[in-house]
């Protein structure tokens, strides 16, 4: 392994744990967060200047001497695990909800924003993007269907449309996009979980 | 409690702990102003008092918000500035009061125990 990947190893497990402490002290206000979240990783840098700073072996032990994103994050204040219980449920009701039931999305947002486990960024762009890719999705998939159905072969300047009208590829790429904004970020929301919970 | 603990091993230190490492914080500060890192890794050796480094800085927030130390910040030769604690009055005086309280409630606990284990 070359020295330039290696200190990219490093820097990157760095970057996992602040994102780690970051997510554990939701629920700290913000002011109190930012102070602890910048106390540490200087604490973290001062201490990766003691040693060869791209060596991940010993950033790993710098790491857990600081300790447990959750312990530190006890010690703050953070609000206690019980409120993430229901956490594993969300990104899946906001995947399947609002094709299923209205109702299980509305569940899933409320797990979504009760839950210390998300920043608020997370939150927000599962509430808002997530909805509008599914219906970006839909009008990508009746233009397409229409687009198919109205100009088979050849397209001509006779070949008319009803209702949502769009040339054939533009359609398509709704309909990716669409699905892209519409899984990617239940997705995030499930990967973010998953690295909180391995740490504790 | 999430910190329950079977046998509530975990749960006990946590809780001394909780209401000790401040005073010991203080304490080291009489000493002169330090910065974050200085202490943690002060208290980090000597084992116990906190449960690993990073937790002092949530300690030193609240500290540093009921008034009992005042932070500065200063260049250092190496690395950008950093942030110093230094004891207010505040501090002094809950210092102070912890020592004279410590002493007798150490001797107490010292003497329950060491009677239960006499018996």
């Amino acid at each position: 392994m070359t020295s330039r990947q290696s200190t990219r190893e490093t820097d990157k497990l760095v970057r996992r744990y602040m994102a780690q402490l970051d997510a554990a002290l939701q629920g700290v206000d913000a002011s109190r967060k930012d102070e602890i979240l910048a106390e540490v990783h200087g604490h973290i840098e001062q201490g990766r200047a003691e040693l060869d700073p791209d060596d991940a072996v010993s950033v790993r032990t710098l790491l857990s001497r600081v300790g447990d994103p959750a312990v530190i994050a006890a010690e703050a204040g953070a609000p206690p695990p019980e409120s993430r219980r229901w956490d594993a449920w969300a990104p899946w009701l906001i995947i399947f909800g609002p094709v299923a039931s209205g109702l299980g999305w509305v569940a899933g947002v409320l797990i979504l924003w009760t839950s210390p486990t998300w920043n608020r960024r997370d939150k927000l762009i599962a509430t808002f993007v997530s909805p509008a890719g599914l219906v970006a999705l839909f009008f990508g998939l009746v233009a397409t269907l229409n687009a198919a159905a109205a100009c088979p072969g050849h397209a001509s300047a006779s070949c008319t449309t009803r209702g949502v009208t769009l040339p054939l590829g533009v359609a398509i790429l709704l309909v990716v996009a669409g699905l892209a904004a519409h899984l990617l970020p239940p997705i995030h929301l499930m990967r973010t979980r998953q690295q909180r919970s391995a740490f504790a | 409690m999430h910190c329950m603990e079977p046998g509530g091993d975990i749960n006990w230190l946590a809780q001394v702990r909780r209401g000790v490492a401040e005073q010991c914080v203080l304490a080291l500060l009489t000493r002169g102003e330090r910065y974050g890192f200085e202490l943690a890794r002060e208290l980090g050796e000597r084992g116990q008092i906190i449960a690993s480094e990073g937790t002092l800085y949530p300690l030193l927030a609240r500290l540093r918000r009921n008034g009992l130390v005042e932070t500065s910040w200063r260049e250092s030769n190496a690395g950008p500035p950093r942030r110093y604690y230094r004891l207010t009055r505040d501090g002094e005086l809950a210092l102070a009061s912890f020592k004279k309280q410590w002493r007798v409630f150490r001797d107490a606990v010292d003497e329950i125990v060491n009677e239960g284990s006499q018996a």
